[in-house]
């Protein structure tokens, strides 16, 4: 049995990003994402003991091998499963993509009726998602300050997107346990077109659920973040995992521009928020310190534009944050404070947003594109205030 | 205490007031006069340039070619860059209170590129598992020889086997003096996947990834196996089963 720790809260739910991803607004909830991530990061999969593998010779990669005793499902059993065979379909995956990769990407279980895992497939996929996604951010938006630019990877590839994505592509959870599969007469086959992560024994639950109350798993105790009373589920973990792994599978089998493009077309065509993902808590002495870094000669000066007058029924004022002649944004607002704010957070905006574009006005070419050819910027890194 | 005041003027920016008095000619030039601090940190004084842009071995930031060397040789003609990059490349975020450009974004990019190409560097090779998908062996990933290749540990002791990192611009935050525990090993390995990263940028994923295989694996042409990276990645790794070894043991006595 799963060593269970209970943790009453009510209406735990996890906090799922829905439709586009929307992810932060404050400063708390970007920490929060920061700190998912990283423990995301170190974890592999839900195997609560690290798989071991053995070898010849420590640098004789091809040697390794894990202990467990598992098989590769065959061919002739996965085509005959109908939701494997739909979800291939569905992903438009080539035929040089074999379904029993698939029905693998979907197996977390360390041992599943003795069936390979998914392990390697996601560790490769993480390599190769996590490799795409942050060239695409770092040539595109160079000057995102860090966080912001972990808490755009997280937005891009973090768990609960993940999650979302795999609730997309129709994939389903095997809940049901053997003896229920026994007893409705289900074909064996449907299984391996299922997501695998609930362990045999804990689908025969020793007490019934009660309601109001969710039981998490050690695992998910580690991902709890008690302030907002979220965390990452099981479910969440598997979903993407398997995700990750199918990637992982697609470059196995039709190599990595397929890979790439099939990256493109699933997470980087998504609509990315970045505007909503920055919080600043002393902007003015943020802009400064940016403008040293830049070594721009002239003092900033923040300067009224116009206004409605002051003693008008809603007085409006415009202001504008001026370098020498240079003008660096502009803000509107109710009063004098308000406005010039809004002007100076306008320029730090029109300043880390920034996105290059080549001599055509076409977007920059990425590292891994053919023909690149360098036409953007490198970022030089945030300031400190 | 001591300082240096200096008068900062800006004669290229001086301007004509004759649109105040006609034809006049006077000529005004803005002029400020700062202090320059040396010394203790004194908050609201502005610190001298001279003293802060120093690294903690004394070479003093900037292009010039004592700082640049050990990179260029190593880089050669067929995998130049600009010296301005090489500078960031070299440059952590500790330095000058990050107010230079630094490379935590090039050593995010250099990093991801790692983790990817020695992924598939060790899958690809020949296996006899059964388990191989389409040739690829993936029971490899996740173990710790894989793990390390990229990894902090064997990328810093290479960036010092090779001399990469005998100049690099960053504030220790331990008085400790040790490689690791000073915080050097770290930072040179952050130097090197930024070294990665600025490959990446300037040519192109191809390139970099060639210039991993020729450079990194391969071991700048030298015979030396300490230079190589898979030798450096195979002893930290067994220097580290067996310090876990000898301390399964003390516990179990």
């Amino acid at each position: 049995m799963l060593r269970r720790s209970i943790v009453r809260v009510s209406q735990v739910k996890p906090n799922l990003l829905t439709g586009i991803c929307k992810p932060v607004l404050n400063t708390k909830n970007i920490i929060t994402i920061i700190n998912s991530s990283r423990s995301y990061s170190t974890k592999l999969s839900n195997y609560e003991v690290p798989v071991e593998a053995k070898y010849d010779n420590i640098q004789d990669y091809g040697s390794y091998k894990h202990n467990i005793f598992t098989h590769r499902l065959p061919e002739s059993s996965a085509s005959q499963s109908p939701p494997l065979v739909a979800l291939h379909a569905r992903l438009n995956l080539p035929s040089s993509y074999s379904l029993s990769t698939l029905s693998q990407a979907l197996n977390l279980n360390r041992y599943d009726d003795g069936l390979a895992n998914n392990f390697g497939l996601n560790v490769l996929g993480k390599n190769m998602l996590s490799y795409y996604v942050n060239e695409w951010l770092l040539i595109r938006y160079p000057r995102l300050p860090m966080p912001v630019h972990n808490v755009a990877v997280n937005a891009l590839m973090g768990p609960q997107v993940m999650y979302e994505i795999g609730k997309q592509w129709g994939i389903e959870v095997d809940k049901s346990s053997k003896l229920d599969k026994f007893l409705s007469q289900e074909s064996q086959f449907l299984k391996y077109g299922r997501l695998r992560f609930i362990e045999e024994e804990s689908k025969y639950p020793d007490k019934p659920a009660e309601t109001g109350i969710y039981e998490l798993t050690n695992e998910e105790v580690k991902s709890l973040d008690k302030q907002n009373s979220t965390f990452i589920s099981e479910e969440v973990n598997a979903y993407s995992s398997a995700v990750i792994a199918i990637i992982g599978g697609l470059y196995t089998h039709a190599g990595e521009e397929a890979t790439k493009e099939f990256i493109n077309n699933h997470i980087l065509s998504r609509k990315l928020p970045l505007e909503n993902m920055f919080e600043f808590s002393q902007p003015t002495r943020e802009l400064v310190r940016l403008c040293d870094k830049l070594q721009f000669e002239d003092p900033i000066d923040i300067r009224l534009i116009a206004e409605t007058g002051r003693l008008s029924a809603h007085a409006i004022y415009v202001a504008g944050v001026f370098c020498g002649v240079e003008k660096l944004g502009e803000g509107v607002g109710s009063s004098l404070a308000e406005a010039r704010t809004r002007a100076v957070i306008n320029s730090l905006m029109g300043y880390y947003l920034y996105s290059p574009i080549d001599n055509e006005g076409n977007e920059v070419k990425l590292p891994s594109d053919e023909e690149y050819k360098f036409d953007g910027i490198i970022g030089p890194g945030d300031i400190a205030i | 205490m001591s300082g240096s005041i200096r008068q900062l003027a800006r004669p290229e920016k001086a301007f004509n007031m004759s649109g105040l008095r006609n034809g006049s000619g006077m000529t005004y030039v803005p002029m400020r006069t700062i202090y320059l601090h040396k010394g203790s940190r004194v908050a609201g004084l502005k610190r001298d340039p001279e003293e802060v842009f120093l690294s903690n071995k004394g070479y003093k930031y900037g292009i010039s070619e004592d700082n640049l060397k050990y990179i260029k040789g190593f880089l050669q003609d067929k995998y130049r860059i600009s010296d301005e990059l090489i500078l960031q490349v070299l440059t952590h975020k500790s330095f000058g209170n990050g107010i230079k450009p630094y490379n935590e974004k090039l050593s995010a990019m250099g990093a991801k590129l790692l983790n990817l190409f020695f992924a598939k560097y060790v899958v690809n090779k020949p296996s006899s598992n059964e388990l191989v998908i389409n040739g690829k062996n993936l029971d490899v990933l996740g173990s710790p020889i894989a793990r390390e290749l990229c990894g902090k540990t064997s990328m810093g002791v290479f960036a010092k086997n090779n001399q990469l990192n005998s100049v690099m611009f960053w504030k220790p935050n331990t008085k400790n003096i040790g490689f690791a525990s000073s915080g050097e090993l770290t930072i040179s390995a952050q130097v090197m996947y930024a070294l990665v990263g600025a490959i990446t940028f300037s040519y192109g994923k191809r390139v970099a990834e060639q210039f991993i295989e020729e450079k990194i694996l391969q071991g700048n042409g030298n015979d030396t196996n300490s230079n190589k990276l898979e030798t450096i990645a195979q002893v930290v790794v067994e220097s580290a089963t067996a310090r876990k070894k000898s301390k399964n043991q003390q516990r179990a006595e």
